[in-house]
């Protein structure tokens, strides 16, 4: 064998028939996968700071029999961190791809997913939007009756920063969509 | 004009399999498939046939792959651990046949060469090799001409 004959074997190599390539294309997912991760760690976040939050709310029932506004707030807030942050936990859950066996039926299922995801993001802003107004509270409030809040603040300073990684994914998923839309409607043509 | 995105992709799976099994295995080559196929998607548009099909496809999927390898300290392990595994199957004269002799060599080759013989091997000329990897002609004739040497000094005997 010499030098020249490796090009034969190349060309075996690169001529292997194109084992299910409609399977392959799916593999157009794997920006989906990505995206997804940074879902789930953002929904890790969300969960955590909810059981984070509990404690807070214990405490603060035990140790303040009388409660002022102040501290009814605090508490309300917490609640509200930990109802609302495992609902949401539950509601951002992917819905599963189908329909795999074709590039349409990817596609669709793309386009289905992705407007699952943009209407969860939004949500997420909100929430994120709430969280903002509880940190700029609870400074204030740790400020002028020193209260122990501050680990909370610094659960919520850092869960909220990954908020911000929320529109990154907002922006990515519109984007995707323009994508998978515009694919879906040449397949029309 | 180009050719459709899927028949593009079909007339190209080996190539592009190559490239992913290439920087890494199982699992991970997938996922390296995955995201070359979708950076091809992406730059499908862009492309407008200036450049050959084979070399547009040799940039995204080569860039996409390194780049990749690079992203991931476990893919670097991996990577790692593959080359020491391609090293001790290495050896010359184990295997006979051609297949075995030609795996046998590309996997001895570090990336860059590997990816430069893969280039030669396709038929794209030196010129647009240097374009996809980024150095001179001049060089990439250089290190075909010494990937000819050390494969004959391999496999032929001196």
């Amino acid at each position: 064998m010499n030098f020249d004959n490796l090009k034969d074997e190349w060309v075996k190599k690169i001529n292997v028939t194109s084992v299910n390539v409609e399977y392959n294309l799916t593999s157009l997912d794997g920006e989906l996968k990505s995206l997804n991760k940074k879902i789930n760690n953002r929904d890790l976040w969300v969960l955590f700071q909810a059981l984070a939050a509990i404690p807070f709310v214990i405490y603060f029932a035990i140790t303040h029999s009388s409660k002022s506004g102040q501290e009814l707030m605090v508490i309300l807030t917490c609640l509200f961190v930990c109802l609302l942050s495992p609902c949401y936990y539950w509601s951002a859950r992917k819905p599963s791809l189908k329909n795999l066996n074709s590039m349409h039926g990817f596609l669709q299922s793309e386009e289905v997913r992705l407007v699952k995801q943009i209407k969860i993001t939004k949500y997420s802003l909100l929430l994120s939007v709430f969280g903002w107004l509880f940190i700029a509270y609870s400074v204030v409030n740790t400020m002028l009756s020193n209260n122990p809040l501050l680990p909370l603040i610094l659960v919520e300073i850092v869960g909220y920063w990954w908020y911000l990684k929320e529109m990154k994914i907002y922006n990515k998923c519109k984007y995707l969509l323009k994508d998978v839309t515009t694919q879906l409607d040449d397949m029309k043509v | 004009m180009p050719p459709s995105f899927e028949a593009l992709i079909s007339q190209n799976i080996g190539r592009i399999q190559y490239i992913a099994r290439r920087y890494a295995r199982g699992e991970d080559s997938e996922d390296i498939l995955q995201e070359i196929l979708l950076q091809l998607w992406r730059s499908y548009k862009t492309f407008e046939a200036n450049s050959s099909v084979e070399t547009w496809l040799y940039r995204v999927a080569l860039n996409t792959a390194i780049t990749w390898v690079r992203k991931s300290a476990k893919q670097k392990k991996v990577s790692q651990i593959v080359q020491m595994l391609h090293l001790d199957v290495s050896l010359p004269g184990q295997e006979s046949c051609q297949g075995a002799i030609f795996e046998q060599f590309m996997d001895a080759l570090n990336d860059a060469d590997a990816n430069v013989l893969m280039m030669y091997l396709d038929g794209l000329p030196a010129i647009e090799i240097a374009a996809v990897i980024g150095v001179s002609a001049n060089a990439i004739s250089a290190r075909i001409s010494r990937l000819k040497r050390l494969f004959e000094q391999t496999y032929i005997g001196e």
